[in-house]
């Protein structure tokens, strides 16, 4: 049961990437360093789901004729994955423009500076 | 304080996620879960149900359909969100400051863009065609188009780059992109089959194959061309913002 430190370094990597952007996101008071904890949660969320579908030897998801077919990795997650990154930068694009409108606002792209400014 | 308790979360957050990693059966088993249930059948039949050669393709379009149309309306709902909170900019001169920085636009890289635009949009029509029987797609062409036009306004400025993909086009080319996809959607349904099938049953069985190569190559149009209009889209829009923060406050 317990297997992890060879087997699933993949998913223990995903799972420290992920904290690595929860902390981020939480602690820091610029917005863009927010923006960019957010997409290194994203990334990670990818990293494991096509991990997930990763099989030992396995050819790309792609029938070649001619070719007798050998086993293939899993190509679910590589399909959901292929749409999850262009919502990611669509969405990340849209915090990024609020963003802007932020510092056209306020000067500034913190929110610590600007909860001191309303003192 | 504040950091302490952040920091006691992130630590706690990270065992817990830890501990149900390590209960997880081993990767690239296949014998886990997620390569019995429905994935055998994708890669035996896919190539006869889907049409499609490329796996992941058929999930994309065929097995997954619905999804993929999702998809495409969460992108033009995050297009609209971007143009409500920075303006459209329908007026033609755009300005930014990439036209007016200090570094003129050298001949070498004018002319390396000029050498390469070329060759990125017919490798990106290639992938986009030929992403239903090898690697690649309507995403991947999508992409690469969106990096093309990111090459030519980085070489000739803001304002030429968006004179010649100017927000109208752009805005017709995503509306007809994803009617098309609805379109080709319902088509199956008129024909009598389900939504997003590309099935005419009234259709001889000879033409069927041929047909639903069609529909599925309409559909990887569809969803390259949307992808390259949001990359560029997005890309004009957060240019032409920086342009209206620098004329506030320098003045």
């Amino acid at each position: 049961m317990w297997n992890m430190p060879v087997d699933n370094i993949n998913y223990a990597v995903a799972m420290i990437l992920f904290c690595i952007g929860f902390y981020t996101l939480i602690m820091r008071s610029n917005l863009i360093k927010k923006i960019i904890g957010l997409m290194v949660m994203q990334v990670s969320v990818f990293f494991f789901l096509v991990s997930v579908g990763y099989l030992t030897g396995g050819a790309a998801p792609t029938i070649i004729p001619g070719v007798a077919p050998s086993p293939m990795v899993n190509p679910l997650p590589q399909a959901m994955i292929l749409t999850a990154i262009v919502i990611a930068v669509s969405t990340t694009a849209l915090f990024l423009s609020l963003a802007l409108k932020f510092y056209s606002h306020y000067g500034t792209v913190d929110m610590d500076k600007v909860k001191e400014d309303k003192r | 304080m504040k950091k302490i308790l952040a920091l006691l979360l992130t630590c706690a957050l990270a065992a817990l996620l830890l501990y149900v990693v390590a209960l997880l059966p081993p990767m690239g088993d296949a014998d886990n879960p997620t390569n019995r249930h429905v994935v055998p059948r994708y890669l035996e039949q896919g190539e006869e149900e889907a049409g499609t050669r490329n796996i992941v393709a058929g999930v994309v379009l065929n097995y997954r359909g619905y999804d993929t149309m999702g998809e495409m309306a969460i992108l033009s709902a995050a297009l609209a969100g971007i143009f409500a909170v920075l303006g459209t900019g329908r007026k033609k001169v755009g300005n930014a400051f990439i036209d007016r920085s200090g570094v003129q636009f050298s001949f070498i890289s004018r002319t390396a863009a000029v050498l390469l635009i070329p060759l990125i949009m017919l490798f990106s029509i290639y992938v986009i065609i030929y992403g239903t029987d090898s690697p690649g797609g309507g995403f991947q062409g999508g992409a690469a188009i969106g990096a093309g036009i990111m090459i030519s306004t980085v070489a000739f400025g803001f304002n030429t780059a968006q004179n010649r993909l100017p927000h109208h086009v752009r805005m017709i080319l995503e509306g007809t992109a994803i009617s098309a996809f609805f379109l080709v959607g319902s088509a199956g349904a008129v024909g009598g089959g389900n939504f997003l099938t590309y099935m005419l049953p009234s259709l001889a069985t000879q033409i069927q194959a041929t047909f639903r190569t069609a529909m599925l190559l309409v559909l990887e149009f569809g969803i390259g061309i949307t992808v390259g209009v949001i990359c560029t889209s997005i890309l004009f829009a957060l240019l032409r913002e920086e342009e209206t923060y620098n004329v506030e406050h320098a003045g």
